[in-house]
This record gives structure tokens, C-alpha cells and sequence, in this order.
């Protein structure tokens, strides 16, 4: 590397970059952050700036000239593998998707296997974490019934609900059913033929009828039947199930909304924490 | 009856079915029909036995005719009876289903009256579930021993998957303990479902609309402990079956004493849970890992190390085989590495393309190596301070946390060799 070179390469690191947490609008920032020759810290939304300067970086035509040229010198899977990223709980993810797009475009598509560098490593496991919790909550999502319309409510850690879409709007779609992320503040609503992800500030589950009261209740009867009490394996549970999901399942739930002192107690070996905290309100 | 009480009673009388998967096909949904199906399968909640629950696991009716010693089910057994309708089956599977509770149906049943009423009746409930209800969710059907095979047809055409249990690991323990039950009638209607889907697979291949016969494949289960095979006879005979049968999966179920018969072990035996579990490592280890049954166990040692896991056990037999270089080694060696599954053996083959890999990359790729690090080197180096004298290393990897209390549920005594005596007695074969 010649001494200009090198010169080139050096970035300016103490300016932050602020967008609107679009994909999109994360391209644009790249754009900048190579014609400017910078490394910024990249916050999304309106998030404090800290002691840098800081820029408002604008979505416009200039995402799909960064989209073009990743996609051709980097390939397709760097593409869908940013998109993923964008969705994961990763604090610095925008900083590291930055690192590897320039770590790709020296060493091309292959960077995504090179599972031994520390900014692909984070980025990868944030990236399985995501898919991960995507495909629990295919399983762990719990459905109330009102009016003929599902609706359900789940706390994830990423943002998981384009992830679930194709395969709940496949299962259930000659239903109306609405999914609410309370962590995001979005809602996945599909009735037949229309399905779309919207902003959605507040939601309440409705109020459970005669016919919905029984089927949980039937479903919490057949929850604890089956267990097995010979094998009884707390420790097993709470791994393939952690405990922050047990929040929004109908089979913890008592008919007033509570988990069951017994099986709190054979859970945790405590007292069952205040009702209110347990009554699938909370906000962690 | 309410159908709480029967919801009751047919679990209580289906838990001790060990198959819960709802894996092995893909079928998406379809416009206005519900359900659809992932390959992967798909766990809606665990019990608190820590046992994945996917599918609504009940028996159409535990009123047997049938009267087998090991069976909570029998019909000497003075427990409550009930019995599903197939309308109400269906329903409660639809219910359950909509609101995500549950992925399918797993339906077994007593023998109500004879094998061929009993098969017309899950026929039945499948029938309203697919045709009326347009389900397109998991279907698990038990074949029940003795039907007419045309029967155990149409239920497979139903179905996703199918399954008959062995129950007994030999025909012997068969003929102890469940002398209704023949040998020869369990594995006609294996026979039949395997060639049932060849025949299947041939039609699709003309037809791509031809319906799918038993798409998910077969799988059966047996009883660990209720009689006196050894390991290596089980894992002989599951290894087989996988063979002749094409089996989808073998399960294996610890036995928990339900009834007391002169022929069984006592009601206050513990269910052999370390026994369970290593025999279903040494399952994966066949199916995943390329190992054979022969190379685990033999008719000298023909029961697994409670101390040492199989694989464990395979590699301190072979040291002459290792350390190996993680940077070269082949795919199928890497995959023998203890402590290294499928999943790392996978990541180290893709990273090390890509750049030679030290102790801390692999560490940092999150590769376990509390056992791993006796087995291997990276760049030709063996991890630094890691003791590698036979005895040290049998020690370390003998550590009597491998025995979690939750799965050996059983007294110390006196008489049992303590992990230092197995090191040495497994030290002496070194």
C-alpha cells in the first residue's frame, strides 16, 4: 500500500449520522459514508446525538445506486443478508453492516463465511438470533378468538413480523387474525386476499367469550395431563422455552388472567411475582 | 361425559407416546383451507417434563380389548374409560388449531372392540378433519396392529405420517409382555406403509397430483427397560429397522412403571432416563455422524459408559486417530470430534475456506471446547495448557457433571465404580 493510499483510507470517526431506520434510508447512509470517507456512528429515528456532529441523512434515488453496485460487486446473499441484519436487536448493527460492506468489497461474497472475523461473527449470530426467535414464535404465538377474528400479542427481542408473515398468512389465510409487537409498536394484519404491517401505538387484546374461555381452558387441561411427572425436567423446560415467553401463553395462564401459583412455583421455586405483572401487560 | 373429561382421560392415557415431531413434509397453505406444514417441524409450547408438545397427542379411546402387561391401558386395569366421536375429535383439533396452540393431530387409540372398528373410527375423524374442514395441518396416525391393510391404507393416504410400535425390543420380551400382540402383526403393516410409499413415490413421478401416501414416512417406538436386552441389541435393532423399513425415526421411551405384573420391574423402579438418553445420542450418531453400530458398541461392551457420552467414549478408544488438524481434516472426521456437532463441524468447513483458524476463532464461533480441545490443533498447535495424558484427559472429560442429577435419578452405592475407577478402568484399554 503506497503512502497515498493509505492516506485514503484513513476515515473520519467523530461525526454520527442520524436516518429513518429504513433499509433504504441505511443505504443512503452508506453513500455517505463512502463519498464522505467517514465511519459514523449511525442512529436510527430521532436518537440523541452524542458529543459528534450530526448529520440528517435523507432516503432518496441514492439507495438503489448503493443496492446496484453491492448487489454486482459484492452478490445477491449480501443484499438479503443487510436486509436481515436491519431487522436484528444488534445495539451497533448499522456500524458493523458498514464494516462489512467494505470488508465485501475487498474480499468479495465470500466475507459472509468468514465466521471468524469479529464484525461478521456479530452480525451473524445477531442474524441467527433473529431467525431463531422468528421461527419460536411461529410455534409460541397464542391466538384469541373474537368476532371470528384472531388476534394475538408477542414481545420480541428483534423485529420478527416480516419474518412470520408468509408462514402465518399461508396457514391462516382464509382468516382475519392481527399480530401485535409490543417491543416495535407494529401490527401484522391479514384478512383474506390483504395482509399488511402497520405502526400501531396501542393495542389491547379483547375481551375472551364463553367459547374462547373454554378452549383455553381445555388447552391448559391438556398442557399439564401431559406431562409426564417421572421425567419432570424443569431445567429442560425453561431452555427450549425461556421464560420470556411465558408471558403471552394461554397454557400459564388461570381463567383470571394469572399464572397458577403451583406451576409458577415448580418453575422458579418462588412465590408467583405481583398478578399485574403476569397478566400479559407487562412491558420489559 | 364432558369433553374436558375426555380430554382428560385420553391424554393421561397418550403421554406416554414418546413421538411428538411434526417434521418431514412441506405442504403450504392453500386459498381458503387452513393450515400447512414445515419440514422442520414446529414446537407450540414444552411440558414441564421438558418434552417438546407440537401436536394435540390423545388416544381416540383407552377402552382396549386388548390386555398387555406394561400398558396403563390394559384391560384388566380398573382406570376410566372414554372415547372420542370423530366430530368431536375434529373439532377440538380445530379449535386448538386456530388459535396456534397446537400443529396437528397425533392419533392413536385402544383397540375398541377389534383393530378393524378402531381404524374406521380414526378414518373417520381424519376424514372430517381433511375433506369438511380443508386441514391441511399434521396428521401422526398410529397403525393399529391387526387392521385390514386396506383400511391402514386409507388412513395413510390421510395422514402425514404413520407409525407402529414395536413396543418390546425383541420377540421375546414380546411374547412376555404382550402376548396379544404378535410380532409378525407389527411389522406386516410396517412392510405395507414402506411399500406403500414406494409405490407412491413411483406414482408422483407420473402424476404430480397424486395423492401423497404417508408423506412424512414412518417412524416406531420401543420400550427401554421393561426387559433385559442390551444396548447393543437395541441399537442393532434400530439400526436395522432404519434399513428394511426405511424408518423416518426410531424412538426409544425410558419405561415408567404404570402397573404392577409379576413379569415387570417394580412399581418404585425409576425410569432408566441416562440409559434413554444415551441411546438416543448413539441414534444421532448413526443417522447424523456416519457412525455405525458396530464402532459404538460391541458383544464385549455391550452397554454404553453412563460416564461417557458415545461419542466420548468412541474417541478415547481411539486416540490413535487424533489430535486432528482443524484446519485440514476431512468433512467426516471433523463431524467425530467430540463436543462438535453438525452445525460446528459446518461452520469450521465454511470459516477455514476463508482463513486458517486459531483456538480463539473457534471460541469465538462459538465452538464448545470443553471436550473438543483433547482432540484437536489449530495450526499444528494443541491448545495451550491443556493436559494431554491419558489419565488427565479421561478425568476431564469424566467430570460428574456429564451425569446430571434430573437424568440419574438413582442412590450412590457403595458397590458402583466412582468416575475415577472408570477413568481407570477405561484407561486401562488406552
Amino acid at each position: 500500500m503506497t503512502a497515498k493510499e493509505e492516506k485514503d483510507m484513513v476515515l473520519r470517526r467523530d461525526i454520527a449520522y442520524e436516518y429513518d431506520g429504513s433499509f433504504e434510508g441505511f443505504l443512503c447512509c452508506v453513500y455517505d459514508a463512502f463519498y464522505r470517507r467517514e465511519a459514523p456512528a449511525i442512529f436510527a429515528g430521532n436518537a440523541q446525538a452524542f458529543l459528534y456532529e450530526t448529520r440528517r441523512v435523507a432516503s432518496d434515488e441514492r439507495a438503489g445506486k448503493v443496492l446496484d453496485s453491492i448487489r454486482e460487486k459484492i452478490g445477491r446473499e449480501m443484499v438479503d443478508f443487510l436486509r436481515l441484519c436491519l431487522l436484528t436487536c444488534l445495539p451497533d448493527k448499522e456500524e458493523q453492516m458498514l464494516r462489512l460492506i467494505r470488508m465485501g468489497y475487498q474480499k468479495g461474497a465470500g466475507v459472509l463465511q468468514m465466521l471468524a472475523d469479529p464484525c461478521v461473527n456479530a452480525l451473524q449470530k445477531a442474524v441467527f438470533a433473529l431467525t431463531h426467535e422468528a421461527h419460536q414464535f411461529t410455534g409460541f404465538v397464542r391466538f384469541r378468538e373474537a368476532g371470528g377474528a384472531l388476534f394475538a400479542i408477542i414481545r420480541p427481542k428483534n423485529q420478527v413480523l416480516s419474518l412470520m408473515e408468509p408462514h402465518f398468512c399461508a396457514r391462516f389465510n382464509a382468516e382475519s387474525f392481527l399480530i401485535y409487537d409490543k417491543t416495535y409498536k407494529q401490527a401484522l394484519v391479514h384478512q383474506p386476499g390483504r395482509t399488511g404491517i402497520f405502526p400501531l401505538e396501542h393495542f389491547e387484546l379483547p375481551e375472551a367469550g364463553e367459547e374462547e374461555r373454554a378452549y383455553q381452558q381445555l388447552w391448559r387441561l391438556f398442557y399439564q395431563t401431559i406431562e409426564v411427572p417421572g421425567r419432570h425436567n424443569e431445567r429442560q423446560r425453561q431452555t427450549l422455552m425461556p421464560k420470556r415467553y411465558w408471558a403471552s401463553l394461554t397454557e400459564f395462564e388461570t381463567p383470571a388472567g394469572a399464572i397458577p401459583h403451583q406451576v409458577y412455583r415448580a418453575a422458579c421455586g418462588s412465590q408467583p411475582p405481583a398478578k399485574q405483572k403476569i397478566a400479559g401487560q407487562k412491558s420489559d | 361425559m364432558t369433553i374436558a373429561e375426555k380430554l382428560e382421560i385420553l391424554t393421561d392415557a397418550a403421554k406416554y407416546d414418546v413421538a411428538c415431531t411434526s417434521s418431514g413434509v412441506d405442504r403450504g397453505g392453500q386459498k381458503g383451507k387452513i393450515g400447512s406444514a414445515t419440514a422442520v417441524g414446529i414446537c407450540h409450547t414444552f411440558a414441564a417434563d421438558g418434552r417438546c408438545i407440537s401436536l394435540l397427542k390423545v388416544l381416540l379411546s383407552n377402552a382396549c380389548a386388548y390386555d398387555c402387561a406394561y400398558c396403563q391401558n390394559r384391560r384388566s386395569n380398573d382406570i376410566r374409560r372414554a372415547s372420542f366421536t370423530p366430530r368431536e375429535l375434529a373439532d377440538l383439533t380445530i379449535g386448538f388449531y386456530r388459535r396456534n396452540y397446537i400443529e396437528g393431530l397425533f392419533l392413536s387409540s385402544g383397540v375398541l372392540k377389534n383393530p378393524d372398528y378402531t381404524t374406521e373410527l380414526m378414518i373417520e375423524a381424519l376424514r372430517i378433519l381433511r375433506e369438511e374442514y380443508g386441514f391441511l395441518g399434521y396428521i401422526h396416525a398410529k397403525a393399529i396392529p391387526g387392521a385390514d391393510p386396506a383400511l391402514t391404507e386409507r388412513l395413510g393416504y390421510l395422514a402425514d405420517r404413520m407409525s407402529v410400535n414395536i413396543e418390546l425390543p425383541s420377540r421375546g420380551s414380546l411374547q412376555l409382555l404382550a402376548p396379544e400382540k404378535k410380532a409378525d402383526q407389527i411389522f406386516s403393516p410396517m412392510e405395507q406403509i414402506r411399500d406403500g410409499m414406494e409405490e407412491n413415490r413411483a406414482a408422483l413421478v407420473k402424476y404430480r397430483s397424486a395423492p401423497k401416501f404417508v408423506p412424512a414416512g414412518q417412524s416406531t417406538q420401543m420400550i427401554i427397560g421393561a426387559s433385559g436386552e442390551t444396548d447393543y441389541q437395541i441399537l442393532n435393532l434400530s439400526a436395522g429397522l432404519y434399513k428394511k423399513y426405511k424408518l423416518k425415526r426410531v424412538f426409544f421411551s425410558a419405561y415408567i412403571p404404570v402397573v404392577e405384573g409379576k413379569n415387570l420391574p417394580s412399581l418404585d423402579t425409576k425410569p432408566p432416563l441416562l440409559r434413554e438418553h444415551r441411546l438416543y445420542q448413539a441414534d444421532w450418531l448413526l443417522r447424523f455422524y456416519g457412525f455405525d453400530a458396530g464402532e459404538l458398541l460391541s458383544e464385549k461392551t455391550p452397554n454404553f459408559n453412563p460416564y461417557l457420552d458415545p461419542k466420548c467414549n468412541w474417541a478415547v478408544n481411539h486416540m490413535e486417530l487424533f489430535p486432528l488438524e482443524i484446519n485440514r481434516c476431512p468433512y467426516e472426521m471433523l463431524l467425530r470430534i467430540p463436543g462438535i456437532g453438525v452445525r460446528g463441524a459446518g461452520k469450521i468447513y465454511r470459516a477455514r475456506k476463508m482463513s486458517a483458524l486459531d483456538f480463539e476463532d473457534l471460541r469465538r464461533m462459538g465452538i464448545v471446547l470443553k471436550r473438543a480441545k483433547f482432540f484437536i490443533t489449530c495450526k499444528g498447535k494443541t491448545m495451550p495448557g491443556v493436559d494431554l495424558r491419558p489419565q488427565a484427559v479421561l478425568k476431564s472429560l469424566v467430570s460428574g457433571k456429564e451425569v446430571i442429577p434430573a437424568l440419574a435419578p438413582r442412590q450412590l452405592s457403595l458397590f458402583e465404580p466412582s468416575p475415577e475407577d472408570l477413568a481407570k478402568s477405561i484407561s486401562g484399554q488406552l
